[in-house]
């Protein structure tokens, strides 16, 4: 349990940092995944395929590796 | 093509359109042009053949009354009687000398059988029948005054023949006048401005005596230059490209149009109309060119005008359909995807407003609705998983 939230904060923080706007990335994020990562919270269970799905959008949005 | 926006396949079906329409409106400036071409080429034509028939008419009309004038003088009709050639020359001289200043060259008595009794022009030439001449041989036949134009051996002429009617009326010689086509073409291009070319068949001359003509006159020899037709008066030099012997072929009584030219970068309309005899025999034809190089390049400059015209107004329907397009439609729906894009995103205050009541505001309304019930359902989600979460605490 919690590698995909841990996923999310990895985002969250990115952003952040990077000081993006936040709604928009995260909704581009949220359209290729096809789930909100406002729902992701600590007690999500570890679906590995929304892990996945996750890792690979946030990599295509914020041409980042996570 | 599915990866082609809208706006680009609006603006090529658009560029398609006006290409088309275009295309349409140069077919029809080039038809036109070809239209007014065939009825300004048919006008000349008509034109030439109309100065020609009244050139021809004046000048025969001016040929019949010089020789009734001389067929009625009683000393001409008593010195022909006598057989006494040379007094009937020696009187004659003065008049003859005054009607070929008047370009009347030609002034011949033949006996009752036709043959040349004194030439003016050729004193010393005598004795030859003029049968073959078809205003002599007409005459001859009716005894009544002929006029026409005439291709004989020594060349194109026109002429009038009476008879010279003896003490008991009948027929004891004929009285020939005439005078050469030759300067009908300038007379004629000084009318209409227009280029003539006069062109009749060999078959009716004497190599020999044409031969011998152009070079006592100091002209070139062009006996061989055109096949079966020989050129006999003109006021530009014939192209030696063109088929005039094959144009002359059939040519109907109101003549014919030819193909366009192109000469030193003047663009000419041509035409061709029939020589007769006074028998209404072939004899040859005149060609015409009418210069159309105004026209021509009139035409050019339209149909360049349109093209410009056209490809102007396709450039601003193109971008004022862009911008319209733009404004309507794209931005609209850029803007509905942009707020989908922050709902989604967790900024679930952001609304659409729809900006009118067309079809993109349908859309925007709906999509409103969307986000109302999907705020509402993130809501609930969030609500029951904050309570399990506090259950599994």
């Amino acid at each position: 349990m919690g590698v995909l939230f841990n996923l999310r904060t990895k985002v969250d923080k990115y952003i952040d940092d990077k000081k993006l706007d936040g709604a928009v990335v995260r909704g581009k994020i949220a359209l290729q995944t096809g789930f909100l990562l406002a729902l992701v919270s600590a007690a999500s269970p570890d679906d590995p395929i929304k892990i996945e799905k996750l890792r690979k959008a946030a990599e295509s949005v914020l041409q980042a590796k996570f | 093509m599915k990866t082609i926006s809208i706006k680009t396949k609006v603006i090529m079906v658009l560029t398609f359109s006006l290409t088309v329409g275009a295309a349409v409106q140069v077919g029809l400036v080039r038809d036109s042009y070809e239209r007014n071409v065939a009825m300004v080429a048919q006008s000349a034509l008509s034109s030439a053949q109309r100065t020609f028939d009244s050139l021809k008419a004046r000048q025969l009309s001016s040929l019949a009354l010089a020789s009734s004038a001389l067929a009625n003088v009683e000393a001409i009709r008593d010195l022909f009687e006598k057989g006494d050639r040379e007094a009937l020359h020696a009187y004659l001289t003065p008049l003859y000398n005054d009607l070929k200043s008047r370009e009347i060259p030609i002034m011949t008595f033949t006996d009752k059988e036709g043959n040349a009794f004194l030439r003016m022009q050729n004193p010393k030439s005598f004795g030859d029948s003029l049968q073959a001449i078809t205003t002599v041989r007409k005459t001859m036949q009716t005894k009544e005054v002929a006029a026409g134009v005439d291709l004989a051996k020594p060349g194109l002429s026109a002429g009038s023949c009476r008879p010279i009617l003896g003490k008991d009326g009948t027929a004891i010689g004929y009285i020939v006048v005439g005078c050469s086509l030759d300067q009908f073409v300038v007379t004629m291009k000084a009318q209409t401005a227009d280029d003539y070319i006069l062109m009749g068949y060999k078959s009716f001359l004497d190599e020999k005596l044409y031969r011998n003509g152009r070079k006592a006159r100091g002209q070139p020899d062009t006996w061989d230059q055109f096949g079966t037709i020989l050129v006999f008066g003109k006021t530009v030099e014939p192209q030696p490209t063109d088929e005039y012997e094959k144009e002359l072929q059939n040519l109907p009584a109101a003549g014919r149009l030819l193909e366009r030219a192109s000469v030193n970068g003047k663009t000419l309309v041509r035409g061709v109309f029939p020589l007769y005899d006074a028998a209404g025999g072939a004899i040859g034809g005149i060609f015409v060119q009418h210069d159309i190089t105004a026209l021509h390049l009139g035409m050019k400059r339209v149909q360049n005008l349109a093209i410009a015209a056209v490809i102007s107004l396709a450039l601003l329907l193109c971008f004022t359909i862009a911008i319209v397009l733009n404004r309507l439609v794209f931005a609209r729906l850029r803007h509905t995807m942009d707020i989908v894009t922050r709902v989604v995103g967790g900024e679930f205050s952001q609304r659409i407003v729809p900006a009118s009541g067309d079809e993109v505001g349908h859309l925007e309304e709906l999509f409103e609705q969307f986000r109302t019930i999907f705020v509402g359902l993130v809501d609930d989600v969030s609500k029951q998983q904050a309570k399990d979460d506090e259950k599994s605490a």
